[in-house]
């Protein structure tokens, strides 16, 4: 939260309070009921009655007004009020005789408006009832119909950048209401028929009331227009992975841009509550059960590890263990790997045998060479061959007493599973995967202490939890800590993670599944998924949708474990797109910070997006295929590097 | 003698007809008495208390010949126009009109009356009876405004109780006893009590409050309002009508909300509606804004401090820029 929104928020409680018996009591007016309360808070609604003004709506619109503060407060608290009022509920009879067929003792108006128009569909309804009730209330005053005009005027002009459907949904909000003249020939043509096609069905529409079977028969129209107009795709033509990338995707993109664009309103798409008037009857019953996993998400966060950074700045860091459903993915995770590295031609056991030399000269014999008598190891053919010896022969007296402990962090962010559009699969997470499998494999091997971690900073997944329980937690969580905290809840909400695939501790055989599984996600994604398991034994692959990453927060927080191991040789290696969401002079200390204490970080950059500058030993991957020779390559040096200071001689 | 007839507003079918006052020229004070008729105003809108008024008076005095002692007090906020009701009854009836105000400083004396010392020209003193502003009233054929008559101090209810009850009768001090003729009738008004009423009021003696049959008289509604403003403005444009009317509304509605945490102290009255914003409006007719001046110059300095956001938040909401065409009046 930036510095003028926490001055804002200082002040909002007191010009609320000079607006708000003014205003309560034109709502009890209008709504002819003498019990409607108005405040403001985080808490919870207690009746119907108790309309409660979310801050962060307030902050969010005042801090991005340049009108007049006391006019822009006023239009966006009854703004608010209007819709948080009226609660509705379907008809089922008259939805019955509309749709006889389709409609058999559905009463659930998700389900309803997912039969009949699809996912989709509950976008347009849910414009069409925030665009009626508005209409009807501020018709009746005129200053108030001003603010908003003014608010929306101040806005419009953003609705040009949005895509299609985005368009659409916020011209028709304008055709509906009337503050501003749509002109619609500005916009993009599919956007301008399907508009012109739905203007005759506004047309029939009830504006005095709101019709909720009247607008569930429009939504099924106009959707249909949508579609022909392809600004909604048919879903029909994609696989059922696809499908749920392209909903999520899009149920993305429509409340971000209309939240741009539309006054934010806690009870409808603008803030991600789409039906929220339907679902407000039914709410109450599973509200207790959403503030325990609400209490529980932040009692979580409060208790996660605190990084301390150089500049004496803190962050918290969540720990998980990689949720144990990605062991379900093992089977085909594995045929996805092999084919992987047969595609990318990665000769992976092959070259294993090129690096070990370099941790088994230092690790098993304990020796240093450069002696022109003394012991020969058995990889002096190796080390002369590639120039790193002068000398063949290694004494005993003088031993390095060498031991490693090696951190990989893998970035889990969701622009690791983002794919070019000339690309069938994304291949960021699968390769740094393969990159991380390669090190594990030669320090299970040689037996050198390693552990394996993802990060990311999104909603923190649990280690036993499905798909479906977390993202049952997650909208949960999300919703309640919107209402209760207002613009705090996505501080609170997402949370830099760091999920251990295997910490140094574990044994790598028991979790190698669940990496092999990892393998299987990142490369095919939501088809990885759809392989006919149960709902139980899916993993929560949305915990890597949507997330970003902070890198100085998990390497302070891998340096710190480092340093508390007791081997004399520490290495951290990080594979990342380089597309951090934090600070990069903070990185840069981070990164300094561990090198002074002695662990070697080595910044292994995937993809051509990112930076990697920070990182003092660094490599980047443009191609899967040049992944293991750059790893070898980097690893290689920094172990070189290594002998020479501790021995002086290589 | 002519007669006036009193239409039902809700039902034009339905009237009562009474009788006009016919003063008699011989009477003493009939100069006094005569400058006592309100005009009538023109502008005045029967909102239906005039039909109910003559309805009342028609049944008391044809219907059980002025045995039965029954008196209307009108009960509404400062500004409902409860006063100017009576006072109208009395223009249309041509009755002689005398509006006396029971507030805390009227004592039973002023009222009543007292014995006053006068020279005699001679050096010496005379004591005379002085009638005081009810006696005098009730001497002749009258209608008596008791206005704010929760506000009456106890020896003013004292002095009133025999007048109002079935004995009809006023006790002056001086030992007359003056009765109350038929064609006098007494009317009161009065706020209404509550927690946040006006000053020096209080809930009205039970005993004396079983003198009365007290009826509401609310802020007109808006189709009322509408309706004065059609007759009194007839030219205003509806522009400017409707935002008043609106803003009246609101403002009242939160004048008379029980609600301590919404309501407000400062009711938007029919003076301020009816008067000082047409005023305004004049004043301010070349403004870009007449109604916004009107609004800032005519209705807020009369606005508790208190009540201002109150006030600017409901203007912002009702109005926020006003019509800018000119007023017509």
């Amino acid at each position: 939260m930036n510095s003028k929104k926490k001055n804002i928020e200082g002040q909002i409680v007191e010009d609320f309070e000079k607006i708000r018996p003014a205003i309560t009591r034109l709502l009890q007016t209008q709504m002819k009921n003498d019990d409607i309360s108005l405040r403001y808070g985080r808490s919870k609604s207690n009746s119907k009655n108790d309309i409660v003004i979310n801050p962060s709506i307030l902050v969010n619109t005042i801090s991005k007004t340049n009108l007049d503060r006391d006019e822009v407060m006023i239009g966006t608290v009854v703004h608010e009020a209007i819709h948080a009022t009226n609660n509705y509920s379907l008809d089922s009879e008259s939805l019955n005789k509309l749709f006889p067929e389709e409609l058999d003792d559905v009463e659930d108006i998700d389900d309803v408006l997912e039969i009949l128009t699809g996912p989709f569909g509950k976008y347009v309804f849910d414009i069409l009832i925030h665009s009626i009730e508005e209409k009807i209330f501020v018709k009746q005053y005129e200053g108030l119909n001003s603010i908003l005009e003014d608010i929306y005027t101040e806005s419009f002009s953003e609705i040009k950048k949005l895509g299609n459907f985005s368009q659409y949904l916020s011209l028709l909000f304008h055709s509906i209401t009337s503050y501003i003249d749509p002109e619609f020939e500005n916009y993009k043509k599919p956007v301008v028929s399907s508009l012109n096609e739905s203007l005759h069905i506004l047309k029939t529409l009830n504006y005095e009331n709101v019709n909720v079977s009247e607008l569930i028969e429009a939504t099924v129209q106009m959707v249909d227009i949508c579609r022909r107009y392809n600004i909604l795709p048919d879903l029909d033509n994609y696989t059922l992975g696809e499908q749920k990338e392209i909903e999520e995707s899009l149920d993305e993109s429509v409340v971000n841009d209309l939240s741009k664009v539309l006054i934010p309103s806690s009870n409808n798409v603008t803030t991600g509550n789409t039906l929220q008037k339907f679902l407000g009857q039914t709410e109450t019953k599973s509200t207790d059960e959403k503030l325990n996993l609400m209490d529980d998400h932040i009692s979580k966060v409060g208790a996660s590890t605190t990084i301390y950074f150089p500049s004496g700045n803190t962050a918290k860091v969540v720990e998980n263990k990689i949720p144990n459903n990605y062991k379900n993915l093992y089977k085909n995770g594995l045929e996805t790997y092999e084919s992987l590295l047969q595609q990318w031609n990665l000769p992976i056991y092959k070259v294993t045998n090129k690096i070990k030399p370099y941790f088994i000269h230092n690790q098993k014999r304990q020796r240093i060479s450069g002696f022109d008598q003394g012991d020969l190891s058995p990889h002096v053919p190796i080390m002369l061959a590639s120039g790193r010896y002068e000398r063949m022969f290694e004494q005993k007296q003088r031993l390095s007493n060498k031991s490693y402990a090696i951190s990989l962090l893998i970035d889990g962010s969701g622009s690791m599973i983002e794919k070019n559009k000339d690309e069938l699969h994304p291949w960021s997470l699968a390769s740094a995967l393969i990159g991380a499998s390669y090190l594990s494999q030669i320090c299970f091997e040689l037996d050198i202490d390693f552990e394996v971690s993802i990060f990311n900073r999104a909603f923190a997944s649990e280690h036993t939890e499905n798909e479906e329980t977390y993202n049952k937690r997650k909208f949960a969580v999300s919703s309640m800590l919107n209402r209760s905290y207002g613009s705090s809840a996505q501080e609170l909400y997402s949370t830099a993670n760091h999920y251990f695939i295997k910490e140094f501790k574990d044994s790598w055989r028991e979790n190698y599944q669940q990496f092999i599984g990892l393998i299987e996600f990142s490369r095919n994604l939501r088809d990885s998924i759809d392989i006919g398991i149960s709902n139980d034994s899916i993993p929560p692959v949305s915990m890597f949708e949507k997330g970003t990453n902070i890198d100085e927060i998990n390497i302070m927080h891998a340096t710190k474990r480092l340093l508390n191991h007791p081997s004399n040789t520490k290495m951290l290696v990080v594979l990342s797109d380089g597309m951090t969401r934090g600070s990069l002079s903070e990185l840069q200390n981070s990164i300094n910070f561990a090198t002074k204490n002695g662990v070697d970080v080595i910044g292994i950059g995937i993809g051509n997006r990112g930076s990697w500058r920070e990182y003092i030993n660094n490599v980047q991957i443009e191609k899967p295929e040049q992944l293991i020779h750059s790893i070898v390559n980097i690893t290689k040096d920094i172990l070189i590097k290594n002998i020479k200071l501790t021995s002086g001689v290589a | 003698m002519g007669s006036q007839k009193f239409i039902n507003p809700d039902n034009e079918k339905q009237s009562v007809e009474i009788e006009e006052c016919k003063l008699d020229k011989k009477i003493e004070d009939f100069d006094s008495r005569n400058n006592r008729i309100p005009e009538v105003d023109e502008y005045y809108v029967d909102l239906g208390m005039q039909y109910r008024l003559a309805q009342v008076m028609n049944s008391t005095s044809k219907s059980f010949k002025n045995e039965i002692p029954i008196h209307i007090a009108l009960m509404g906020h400062m500004g409902t126009g409860k006063d100017h009701d009576i006072e109208q009854f009395a223009a249309k009836l041509k009755f002689p009109y005398y509006r006396i105000p029971l507030s805390g400083e009227v004592r039973d004396v002023t009222l009543l009356g007292s014995v006053q010392l006068y020279g005699d020209g001679k050096g010496g003193t005379e004591s005379r009876w002085q009638d005081g502003e009810l006696t005098r009233a009730l001497r002749g054929p009258a209608i008596v405004n008791l206005s704010e008559l929760n506000a009456a101090g106890p020896e003013v209810l004292f002095a009133l109780h025999s007048l109002l009850d079935r004995h009809r009768k006023l006790e002056l001090p001086n030992g007359e006893v003056l009765s109350l003729r038929e064609d006098t009738y007494i009317f009161g008004t009065m706020n209404p009590t509550s927690l946040r009423d006006y000053a020096g009021t209080q809930s009205l003696n039970k005993a004396f409050a079983d003198r009365w049959v007290i009826w509401d008289k609310p802020f007109p509604n808006k189709e009322q309002l509408d309706a004065i403003f059609e007759k009194r403005y007839p030219k205003l444009q509806k522009e400017y009508r409707e935002l008043i009317i609106k803003l009246a509304t609101e403002v009242n509605n939160s004048f008379i909300s029980d609600d301590i945490s919404v309501n407000i102290e400062t009711p938007m009255s029919l003076r301020t509606i009816v008067e000082r914003i047409p005023i305004g409006l004049d004043v301010y007719v070349n403004s870009p804004d007449p109604l916004k001046d009107t609004w800032e110059n005519f209705v807020l300095p009369h606005v508790n401090k208190e009540d201002l956001d109150h006030y600017k938040t409901l203007w912002n909401t009702i109005v926020r820029k006003g019509p800018s065409i000119k007023p017509k009046l």
